[in-house]
């Protein structure tokens, strides 16, 4: 099925990629991460970004500073 | 929280899609501001060593090991030799005591129930064997009403589970791989690997044997099991679905994380996360604002791609009807569990209950999350010990409190009684029905005290204080620092205690005070809190169960998760004492190996045996795990514990520890 977040993917990440550089490395790095935390939950969604923490929508995981940790638990980001 | 480096970006969005993963309370209940030292000041230090610990925290002194052991061996409540902070791939308990696993997931509970093979799982198979993830345990001695410490029922919680390491060949099936591997035939398994087990076990020449043919073995589940909605919500127009248009009666539990036992004898399970379990769109969903203050949706497993109903958008009310305490009669292997409404819908930690002074009964409650409260239900009848009939329905009718501490000492619990204060129709509460449903926002809008993720709270019946776990809350500021809540960033949590005002729980009106402030004590940037007796392995973080033993005293386990690579210790079981000099003095019992969390301690009538639960070893910051440093699966977990065997995978499961040649646990 698509969901809302797949078809924003689909609608607006896929145009961005044509400006924004190489498809290979943007596809990979836009997918939603899930908190490794059990019961945390937090998704972090570069389609979202990180509001509480500044990380503006289109910012890929592996571009968040080395000492980012999950907003809502406190996981460093190592540990993702 | 750190400051973000934001000089890598190009861009600066100037407005941000709202994140469904902020925490949900936006209440902006006043916090009581800079009073942690005026509060410790006044009461605590006058009380002798936590003030002295306190001092030394504010000080940023160490106090681990500082000449303590002389006088804990004068008046300690407890007698064990300790064991050490640390992490590796099994459990390990104090010197002098054994620790036998009882019961594993996927061991059969039926006569007739197929054994544990990984690699052939069913749905069918699993309904006929003991659940994922046990969390809560209860024991039921058996003959009911006797104090029989050898034969009982236990009644185990299965909160939810693990797909990455519980399915071959899988891997970690979240967002990103959007549950590409799970299949309707996983979805099923992990829905009858939910819920609870009640089964018999007995002693047999020294040891504890589950009892597979009794009559009152019982695997409930999120897809078996029927049950029936009681009290103000049942058959509201918020419980209504295409399934149930009578509102009454609801297929299955999830995410049944610690419980309790009445007086009664009845096995209750606290429904928690199930905001996780739910699919779908909530914009211009009917109750918005209240599936958004719940969580929901949150999307954490695919079964909302296999089963509608875990779908907001297809049907819009069944997330209402979970978030319940549901009572099971465990003696009654064929009795509809029933979600009591009246106790309110939240998500519901744990449900401990007393026997007040004047034969009503009290349930304390933890809201488990960052910012969320505390809760007590208060029966209107009165516990009859003559008759278990009697009592069975005790839970439909009384009076849902919500706690709002006061920085000079006092807890203030207000009623969530529709028609009073601010829980009127004109205010969106139409009915009581409304007022137990959305709970949260009732509470919201009665200035509830926001607190760092309540737990497990537990009564001790016999000095008639309150136990209440706040595990943590990193996501606390400094202005919202306040006298209960007293660290911002708070990775370690705190134990608060209550005292029911002249023994009484009915009261609207008790005293609190800090029991310790966790995390290490030597490190003066944490600001933990602890009696100077505490050894360097008798300090711990993230307290989230307990149990009082039937001599009063209080044990604690932990759940750091990844947060262990932080303590550099395991989750476990701590020994924790409340009264006299030695207050707030921790001594470490037992630890669970990598990756695992500690629940369930649960006492025998003659604190023979302590049983405790191991939940899902091999998850939790195995990327921090000295020599493993990477995620675990099926095929490669960070530990095999307990079996040890090739091609087997971790097992959550039940320990049942007990004094090598008998003895109570810890004398």
């Amino acid at each position: 099925m698509l969901t809302r977040r797949a078809l924003f993917r689909v609608s607006v990440a896929l145009p961005l990629l044509a400006v924004r550089g190489p498809a290979t490395v943007w596809a990979a790095d836009l997918r939603p991460r899930r908190c490794p935390e059990n019961e945390c939950g937090y998704l972090f969604d570069p389609d979202l970004g990180v509001p509480e923490h500044e990380i503006p929508p289109g910012v890929a995981f592996a571009e968040l500073p080395d000492d980012w940790e999950c907003p809502e638990c406190g996981t460093p980001k190592y540990l993702w | 929280m750190k400051k973000i480096d934001l000089s890598r970006f190009s861009c600066r969005a100037e407005a941000y899609e709202a994140s469904d993963d902020i925490p949900t309370n936006r209440s902006d209940a006043p916090t009581i501001g800079d009073v942690i030292n005026r509060r410790f000041g006044r009461r605590d230090v006058l009380k002798g060593a936590l003030g002295v610990a306190a001092m030394g925290a504010v000080a940023g002194t160490g106090l681990a090991a500082l000449g303590g052991k002389k006088a804990l061996a004068a008046s300690a409540s407890y007698s064990f030799t300790e064991i050490e902070h640390g992490v590796d791939e099994t459990h390990h308990v104090a010197p002098g005591y054994s620790a036998d696993v009882l019961i594993r997931w996927g061991d059969p509970i039926f006569a007739d129930a197929p054994e544990f093979d990984p690699m052939n799982q069913s749905a069918e198979s699993q309904a006929k064997q003991f659940g994922y993830n046990n969390d809560y345990i209860g024991y039921l001695p058996l003959p009911y009403g006797s104090d029989n410490a050898e034969r009982g029922l236990l009644c185990v919680n299965h909160e939810y589970t693990n797909e990455e390491i519980m399915f071959p060949g899988l891997g970690k099936q979240d967002g990103d791989a959007e549950f590409a591997g799970m299949t309707q035939d996983l979805v099923d398994i992990e829905m009858a690997a939910h819920g609870g087990s009640v089964i018999e076990i007995a002693k047999s020449g020294g040891a504890w044997q589950v009892v597979r043919d009794s009559e009152y073995n019982r695997r409930i589940t999120a897809s078996g099991t029927e049950m029936e909605l009681t009290g103000p919500a049942a058959g509201h127009d918020l419980m209504k679905t295409s399934a149930d248009p009578s509102g009454t009666k609801v297929m299955g539990t999830i995410n049944n994380c610690a419980g309790g036992m009445t007086p009664w004898g009845t096995y209750l399970m606290a429904e928690e996360n199930f905001h996780g379990y739910f699919w779908g769109d909530v914009e211009g969903h009917p109750q918005q604002a209240a599936m958004e203050r719940y969580g929901v949706p949150g999307a954490w497993y695919a079964w909302g791609a296999f089963y509608d109903r875990f779908d907001v958008s297809k049907e819009p009310n069944e997330a209402n009807r979970f978030g319940w305490i549901v009572e099971v009669d465990p003696l009654d292997s064929t009795s509809t569990p029933k979600k009591r409404t009246a106790l309110g819908r939240f998500k519901h930690e744990g449900g401990e209950s007393v026997v007040n002074g004047d034969g009503r009964v009290v349930v304390y409650m933890g809201d488990d999350q960052r910012f969320d409260y505390l809760y007590k239900f208060v029966t209107a009848g009165t516990y009859n010990p003559d008759d278990r009939a009697a009592n069975m329905d005790l839970l439909d009718e009384g009076t849902l409190y919500v706690a709002k501490f006061h920085e000079d000492g006092k807890v203030e619990w207000m009623p969530l009684v529709q028609g009073e204060g601010p829980l009127t129709a004109e205010n969106g509460f139409p009915d009581q029905a409304t007022v137990v449903t959305q709970a949260r926002l009732a509470a919201d809008a009665l200035g509830a005290t926001p607190l760092d993720r309540p737990e497990d709270v537990e009564p001790n019946p016999q000095t008639g204080k309150v136990y209440v776990m706040l595990t943590n809350n990193s996501r606390r500021k400094p202005e919202q620092v306040d006298a209960v809540n007293p660290r911002a960033e708070n990775r370690f949590g705190q134990i608060v205690e209550i005292t029911a005002a002249n023994g009484d729980h009915g009261s609207t009106e008790d005293t609190w005070d800090m029991l310790v402030v966790c995390g290490d004590p030597a490190d003066g940037a944490v600001g933990a809190m602890w009696n100077p007796a505490t050894s360097e392995n008798g300090w711990f973080a993230c307290p989230d169960n307990c149990a009082v033993d039937n001599q009063g005293r209080l044990w604690i386990s932990t759940d750091q998760g990844s947060g262990w690579s932080r303590s550099g210790t395991a989750d476990g079981i701590w020994a924790l004492e409340t009264e006299g000099e030695l207050r707030g003095t921790g001594m470490m019992f037992f630890r669970v190996p990598i990756g695992a969390e500690m629940c369930g301690p649960k006492f025998t009538p003659d604190d023979t045996t302590l049983f405790v639960a191991v939940q899902h070893p091999a998850t939790d910051g195995t990327k921090a795990y000295p020599g493993f440093e990477r995620s675990s699966t099926f095929e490669d977990p960070a530990t095999r514990w307990p079996d040890f065997q090739d091609g087997v995978p971790p097992r959550p499961s039940v320990v049942a520890i007990t004094k090598e040649g008998g003895g109570k646990i810890g004398s």
